[in-house]
């Protein structure tokens, strides 16, 4: 099931919310929800909930392991089981073909093998439950000793499919002591309608218009640049909006979530880009990769090697197949040139000319994301940068920016940090001694807003008008 | 009630919205209907058996569902589409079917 769907919105949430509410014993509270979660994830492909279950059982197993014995070398043989038999399910269903299909082209084999279907959010739980394992082994988290209320931290519906990655040890608490109240409700709901809002009219509209332009091959200037921006921004609302959407779920639900993006696009430099952009990933590298390889106190040598593996693994979790392990390296060759080469001049260099090379770097980053061919992609980048060979512009463009002029403000208007710079403004003023009368109402009337028309959109998906009747 | 006001609003929102789900599931008559402006029969309800569920098909029927028979479609499209193009001063048939000058 998806957040974006009539389903979940008019059947599913609303079911499960009210139980959740109403409900006041905590373990069949937690019941309920993991049922309902379990469901979420089996809708529309039951079969690979068993690959879900099946990671976590494992897990559960080790971790119990590890938590009993006292032997070093026992302990790290039982997490190494646990971390190595979720990636293993992990990279088979994700990555095997892609390497067995590359190497055979490479050696000039005749074989194709074909990708197995993937479980969904299978990148997303495994590495959410590889926090739990580890955490046990580092002693930072204490045992989950009931396999169910580990099952449905795994499985919570909020993130179980999406982001963020959230660990374990960010909400072993709330399993049993969480909160559920009126502000909780609220806040959530208006969290989540701004997702709604991000995805259904801002990610979806910028995918339709960027369809709208040209074949890579025939892009003028204007449109190559116009899809890269498209492409960016769809990318950030599709992502932030889910992650919205799920961290008010769970506010509703009383789990608290960690912030996943804080408005990239005003970032000065690529590192605090990604300090910004999927928060929890980039966490998630950190402290369970780049850390234990030696993070950063090691020879300058080996931290380039550990760059390098940290930032090849980034690109290549976000799909399998060489333009997004490329990607991975781009924003890890940039990291590294600006803690080396660039740290003196970028010191320098005015302010908006790093935030605009920032955004130059990060469009051209994003369309090697977008195009796993390397023609189309040697195409759009050619008509970005070859100024004296290509048309300065084409229809298409102009009619795309034309006729568009409410979503393009609107979505770049919401890159900036606007419910900081809200929230701050609304702590000023009550400082200040003035109340404001209209916070609960502002945000009463924007979440139906947007719901609303959510909705209206969302009814749209499906039609497809008889094209005979225009002409 | 002023603090309370957003929660409020939201509970109020998810009744709504679960009102118009168990009106489309549970109210609506199951004979299919035709829709004039897509010239095609819209879904009527789908039934539930455990190899409709089991493929995926239950979910993807539940959801065409959910969409043919929302209560004023066509009016709701109508709308969405009005939404979509507030602001829009540029028209396809200028750019692409007159050829007007950029």
């Amino acid at each position: 099931m998806v957040f974006s769907s009539l389903t979940f919105l008019c059947i599913f949430l609303p079911i499960v919310l009210l139980l959740h509410t109403i409900i006041p014993n905590r373990t069949v509270q937690n019941s309920i929800l993991l049922l309902a979660s379990l469901l979420f994830y089996a809708w529309g492909e039951p079969i690979w909930i068993a690959a879900m279950l099946f990671a976590t059982g494992v897990n559960y197993v080790c971790a119990l392991l590890i938590d009993r014995l006292d032997h070093p070398v026992k302990r790290k043989a039982a997490l190494a089981v646990g971390v190595v038999v979720s990636l293993s399910a992990l990279f088979y269903f994700k990555y095997a073909a892609f390497l067995v299909n590359s190497a055979c082209t490479l050696i000039g084999l005749d074989y194709h093998m074909n990708s197995p279907t993937l479980p969904i959010g299978i990148s997303f739980y495994t590495f959410q439950i590889i926090t739990y394992t580890v955490d046990v082994y580092r002693k930072k988290v204490p045992l989950q000793t009931n396999p169910f209320w580990l099952l449905l931290y795994v499985s919570l519906f909020p993130q179980l499919i999406a982001c963020p990655i959230v660990k374990y040890g960010d909400v072993a608490d709330m399993i049993e002591n969480r909160t559920v109240n009126s502000t909780g409700i609220g806040e959530g709901f208006f969290r989540f309608s701004l997702g709604l809002g991000k995805k259904v009219l801002l990610a979806n509209l910028c995918g339709e218009v960027l369809e709208s332009l040209p074949a890579a091959s025939e892009l003028s200037l204007a449109s190559a640049w116009l899809a890269a921006l498209l492409f960016a921004l769809q990318l950030y609302f599709d992502f932030a909006g889910y992650s919205d959407m799920a961290i008010g779920l769970g506010r509703m639900l009383g789990f608290r979530f960690l912030e996943n993006f804080d408005a990239p696009f005003v970032s000065q430099s690529i590192s605090e880009f990604w300090r910004r952009w999927h928060i929890s990933l980039g966490t998630f590298f950190r402290e369970y990769v780049y850390i234990p390889l030696g993070g950063n106190r090691v020879t300058r040598g080996r931290w380039i090697v550990n760059m390098a593996i940290v930032w090849g693994l980034t690109g290549i979790w976000h799909g399998a197949d060489w333009n997004y392990l490329l990607w991975g390296l781009y924003f890890g060759l940039w990291i590294v040139l600006e803690r080396t080469l660039l740290q003196k001049p970028l010191q320098r260099m005015p302010r908006l000319l790093k935030h605009v090379g920032v955004l130059v770097i990060v469009l051209v980053g994003f369309v090697l994301f977008r195009n796993e061919s390397f023609i189309d992609l040697h195409a759009q980048l050619h008509a970005m940068f070859a100024l004296w060979e290509v048309p300065l512009s084409d229809p298409y463009a102009v009619y795309a920016i034309k006729s568009n002029p409410v979503l393009l403000a609107t979505t770049l208007a919401c890159c900036l940090p606007l419910r900081k710079s809200i929230a701050l403004w609304y702590r000023k003023r009550r400082q200040a001694g003035k109340h404001s009368l209209l916070r609960p109402y502002g945000k009463a009337v924007i979440a139906s807003a947007i719901l609303a028309i959510s909705l209206l959109f969302l009814v749209g998906q499906s039609f497809n008008p008889f094209l005979y009747f225009r002409f | 009630m002023r603090k309370n006001f957003l929660s409020v609003t939201a509970l109020t929102l998810l009744l709504f919205l679960l009102g118009i789900g168990i009106y489309e599931l549970a109210f609506l008559p199951p004979d299919p209907t035709f829709a004039e402006s897509e010239n095609r029969i819209l879904k009527e309800r789908p039934i539930l058996t455990l190899s409709s569920f089991l493929d995926g098909t239950f979910a993807e029927e539940i959801e065409t569902y959910l969409s043919d028979r929302f209560p004023m479609r066509a009016k709701v499209i109508r709308i969405s589409q009005s939404v979509r193009q507030v602001g829009s001063f540029a028209s396809w048939d200028d750019y692409f079917r007159k050829r007007k000058r950029l």
